[in-house]
């Protein structure tokens, strides 16, 4: 049975407020742009935005297009999986014409990387698209060597460049420091709120936390973490969530769809290692650096991603991470043809069966999903074999 | 589908160059394993990693997607993949960067083709798509290797007809941040070098073997051209992929340039003596996409019916366009850095890929292009919408095959025919009467 909806939000006003805004990010970010600040759009997980807050302007993450994706289906080629193709539709469609005024994507997986060149291409060959200005930060993060950290620190001040270009003016350390701040604050707050969602006592359901977190993406960051404060304080007495505390990896989720399913069939998703979710906040800036530098290691330290990690790296955090909190099975979620993973699983497996943790492993899915029966079948097969383990 | 083989997959060979890039591959093969019993280093390294400098050390080596290629033409393909199945992980994707991973799982390593692939003791690795970075972990763990990893930066400046820039303007083509990064690469690659295999790299050796890397695919270059002009076409491509990929593999070698060399002459006599490949050449196609190595025989399937000849692939096409970087001498590991960071860009990068595609249908008077895309490449993307649309705007029409390059017992030889033939007739013959 879904836990969604529980009586305990449905209460809490600060739930509420962040779940209008996972509801109704356009709304949202309209409302965001009534300062009259320039949009400047996020894909991929490694977008500095404390550059873009410090600059005076707004950083907006994009979620992909949930509903018809024609423009996917006409451009992009079947090697770019469901949240990639959501994503891209996102720009192309209707949902945010005219809201964006620049646009930059990371490094971060090797599909932004090719969707940044579309992009760039498909700006040349439709100029009547208005396309915003397009941008790329081309971190090096799969080793955390000094040669990756070196160019790190480049590619940081390549943006801060870049953004002064964009604002008309230096962007000083002050501003910055500034701006780590305040992120800093936020990520600290999310981390409180994620905190509750950890081990057998979980007050917090996977797609509660995932609509909060979330959610927070589209506010102020200061008001975001006002209402991830008074959030977790209010979630510290909620009832327990039900079901099988479980870590989340694989396609990131960027709606509760698949949550919710997995809600239903027993399952509770404590912590992922997906931007939308914990992985947000893995990492702060080093409010003791220089603030460029601070900037350059909070993205080139974080959690390794599956994209950009070894799988010896992965194979040790991630199982040191579902001790952390406490999850008792792991769930690997795979798209069609977002499947890399397929690597790095059995190192995994192998590493989690010595800590008596069992892991899922579920293949080729698409938007919309094609058959939620089957996918609820599987997971409650899961549930039963963690209890199983557990006995 | 699978489907039983119940057609030809081999190639009727009519040069000679193929057979001596063949018989020297394997005999060099061979030879390596005694190399490497004798304590020699062993490399194995990306099709796009700067191979040249292992040349310029002597050090040997195999290279990855062309291990591929000989396993797929041995029909070995099926038989790795699914030790790839048996060790947990799938038979039905990254086959095109898998196989030498899978050799290694092989209990009977031994019958693989010529003997199995030696354990490598260096890894090469270009920073190119994440599945192919961890495949070669695997792979180093499993062959008991060392590794290095290239990194490069993504191309930021969009240049049109980079063939015009590429030889001697390469600094303008790639950019000056880009080449240094990688140029800073190559050195701390040669340092691997160097330390792990007690060889030094002399640079007057390594000037050597780029000046013959110049040479060898200057010809390529002239090969490529007079195919071009040549009408009907004296080679298709089942004459010249094998006898570029092998020598290629020596690239910067004096026998690379022989064989470059050689190449050419066998074409420009049949030119001169008027002898055309497919004398009822009719119509004339462009195959963009990897070799389809298990399958040869398909790309001379259209000949008798339909006149219809494959003029081009990719493995001429970027010997003769790709690699030439003049003013080695100046600095010629910054010239080796231009080379290999573009080198990718070429094929997936819009509108590099595209603008080249089309440019290259037109000086090869092509009629159809047919566009082997993938299916189970998670890294496929190189913009086909734009490339086919430049095509078909240009006057070239398109058919795809969606279909696994590596891997025989997944092709379906009746659909993949259909596909062809319904190019043929259906939008080439049409519009050329
Ligand atoms: S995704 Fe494609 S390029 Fe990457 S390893 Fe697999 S087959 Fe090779």
């Amino acid at each position: 049975m879904s836990l969604s909806g529980r009586n305990c939000t449905a209460n809490s006003s600060a739930y509420s407020e962040l779940k209008w805004a996972f509801d109704n990010k356009r709304k949202a970010v309209s409302k965001l742009m009534e300062s009259g600040r320039k949009t400047v759009w996020m894909m991929g997980d490694d977008v500095p935005e404390e550059v873009i807050m410090a600059a005076g302007m707004l950083p907006v993450r994009l979620c992909g297009y949930y509903g018809p994706r024609p423009n996917a289906d006409k451009y992009l080629e079947i090697s770019f999986g469901a949240q990639w193709r959501g994503l891209f539709e996102a720009i192309m469609n209707d949902e945010y014409a005219g809201m964006m005024d620049y646009l930059v994507l990371s490094n971060s997986s090797d599909i932004i990387q090719k969707l940044y060149y579309y992009l760039l291409e498909l700006k040349r060959m439709e100029p009547e698209r208005r396309l915003p200005e397009i941008a790329y930060v081309d971190y090096a993060l799969l080793t955390k060597d000094y040669r990756s950290q070196e160019r790190n620190w480049s590619v940081t001040k390549d943006f801060i460049a870049k953004v002064e270009g964009w604002c008309g003016r230096k962007i000083t350390n002050e501003e910055l420091t500034k701006a780590i701040k305040v992120c800093n604050e936020y990520k600290k707050a999310l981390r409180a709120f994620s905190a509750l969602r950890y081990g057998k006592d979980s007050r917090v359901t996977g797609s509660e936390a995932l609509t909060a977190i979330a959610g927070s993406f589209y506010l102020e960051k200061e008001r975001a973490t006002e209402l991830l404060k008074q959030l977790t304080k209010e979630a510290e007495s909620w009832p327990k969530a039900e079901g099988v505390g479980v870590f989340y990896t694989g396609s990131m989720q960027e709606t509760t769809e698949v949550y919710e399913l997995m809600e239903a069939a027993g399952l509770n998703v404590i912590s992922e290692d997906k931007l939308f979710g914990d992985r947000y906040a893995d990492c702060d800036a080093d409010p003791e650096l220089p603030p460029a530098r601070a900037i350059a290691s909070r993205y080139h330290l974080r959690f390794p991603s599956s994209e950009r990690a070894l799988i010896k790296e992965r194979a040790i955090c991630v199982p040191e991470r579902i001790k952390e909190v406490g999850a008792e099975g792991m769930v690997i979620f795979m798209n069609h043809n977002d499947e890399s993973y397929i690597w790095d699983f059995p190192k995994q497996r192998d590493a989690l069966k010595k800590m008596g943790v069992p892991a899922l492993m579920i293949e080729g899915q698409y938007y919309p999903l094609k058959d939620k029966e089957e996918l609820s079948r599987r997971f409650a097969t899961f549930a039963r074999t963690v209890k199983g383990a557990q006995k | 589908m699978a489907e039983e083989k119940k057609y030809e997959t081999r190639s009727v060979k009519r040069l000679n160059t193929p057979k001596l890039t063949g018989a020297y591959q394997k005999k060099w093969f061979m030879g390596l394993r005694e190399r490497i019993e004798a304590g020699e280093p062993f490399g194995f390294v990306g099709a796009n990693t700067p191979m040249e400098l292992l040349q310029a050390m002597d050090i040997p080596f195999v290279v990855n997607q062309w291990w591929t290629a000989i396993c797929a033409a041995k029909q070995m393909g099926p038989r790795f993949y699914d030790l790839l199945e048996q060790a947990g992980y799938r038979n039905d994707i990254c086959s095109y960067c898998a196989a030498a991973y899978a050799c290694s799982l092989d209990p009977k390593p031994e019958e693989g083709p010529w003997g199995g692939l030696p354990s490598p003791t260096l890894l090469i690795c270009a920073e190119s798509c994440s599945s192919g970075v961890k495949i070669e972990e695997l792979m180093t763990e499993a062959f008991g290797a060392e590794a290095f990893r290239i990194q490069h930066y993504h191309q930021d400046v969009i240049k049109d007809n980079w063939w015009e820039l590429s030889c001697d303007n390469w600094e303008e083509l790639v950019g000056k941040k880009r080449i240094d990064f990688y140029e800073n690469e190559l050195r701390l690659l040669i340092s691997f070098l160097e330390q792990k295999t007690g060889r030094r790299l002399d640079l007057n050796r390594l000037i050597e073997t780029l000046n013959n890397v110049n040479e060898q695919e200057g010809y390529y270059r002239k090969t490529r051209d007079l195919i071009a002009k040549t009408v009907p076409a004296p080679v298709t491509v089942t004459d010249t992929v094998n006898a570029v990929m092998q020598a290629q593999w020596h690239r910067g070698t004096k026998w690379g340039v022989e064989m470059a060399k050689s190449l050419y002459e066998e074409v420009k006599e049949l030119v001169d003596k008027g002898v055309a490949a497919v004398p009822n050449e009719k119509i004339r196609l462009l195959w963009i996409g990897r070799g389809l190595w298990f399958n040869l025989a398909f790309y001379q399937h259209f000949e008798e019916k339909y006149g219809a000849a494959f003029v081009w692939t990719m493995y001429l096409g970027i010997a003769a366009d790709g690699y030439i970087r003049n003013n080695v001498e100046e600095n010629p590991i910054r010239s080796l850095a231009s080379r290999f960071s573009f080198l990718e860009d070429i094929l997936h990068v819009p509108p590099f890929n595209s603008q080249w595609f089309v440019k290259e249908a037109k000086n090869n008077q092509i009629d159809g292009v047919v566009f082997l895309v993938p299916e189970n490449c998670m890294n496929n993307g190189d913009f086909s919408y734009n490339i086919i649309k430049s095509l078909e705007d240009a006057g070239f029409p398109v058919c795809v095959l969606r279909a696994d390059p590596a891997d025989a017992k997944k092709w379906s030889q009746e659909n993949m025919v259909a596909a062809v033939e319904e190019l043929i007739e259906n939008r080439i013959i049409p519009k050329k009467s």
